[in-house]
């Protein structure tokens, strides 16, 4: 979206249930200090994919809490934290908003 | 706007979700706020209230199921990012107005 997110950390999830996505969201926003960028839906059954933003030591905490928190009600089928992304990643992340 | 408890189910396609939007309006002081239905037939309703309101419409829709109900999750006093995040849905998907 508008937001400016270049330069801070990424923490990026995808799970097989959107349901889960957002109760690991949940438990992210709670926490740790981080903004969610998109919520975007892929075609594992009915999942999606978080992306976070924010300072490298909350991404890592609000990865944690997500993957506790998720793994309840669905599988978290990948997950990465990117300490510091370089420009062009940028553009990757966000042009599949809303597509 | 904060809201007490976000209650999301999950059902297979458009008709199922209307069905169980209605049920959990009818069960319990919950309101509708938006649909995701973009990927895979797959549509998750939304619903929002109090946090006792929302975890027996929940529980209702799962225990006496009018359709498949693929999972149900109940998020209990949300964060700001996740009230972002929905609202930001319902204005996408035309269930809220513009400026809110």
């Amino acid at each position: 979206m508008a937001e400016n997110y270049s330069g801070m950390g990424i923490g990026i999830f995808e799970m097989d249930s959107l349901c889960a996505a957002y109760v690991a969201l949940d438990a992210a926003a709670k926490a740790a200090d981080v903004r969610i960028q998109s919520v975007e839906r892929n075609r594992l059954k009915s999942g999606a994919c978080v992306k976070m933003r924010g300072r490298i030591s909350d991404i890592r905490a609000a990865m944690e809490a997500a993957i506790a928190a998720g793994e309840k009600y669905g599988t978290v089928t990948a997950h990465h934290v990117i300490a510091s992304p370089a420009e062009d990643t940028e553009i990757a992340m966000s042009m599949t908003i809303y597509k | 706007m904060t809201y007490g408890a976000f209650g999301l189910v999950e059902v297979l396609g458009s008709a199922n979700a209307v069905l169980v939007a209605d049920q959990m309006l009818k069960t319990a002081e919950v309101e509708f706020r938006t649909w995701d239905t973009r990927c895979g037939g797959h549509a998750t309703v939304f619903m929002s209230g109090d946090v006792a309101a929302v975890t027996s419409a929940v529980a209702r829709v799962s225990e006496a199921p009018l359709c498949e109900v693929v999972a149900s999750a109940v998020i209990s006093n949300p964060s700001e990012e996740t009230i972002r995040l929905v609202e930001e849905s319902a204005v996408r998907n035309g269930f809220a107005p513009e400026h809110t």
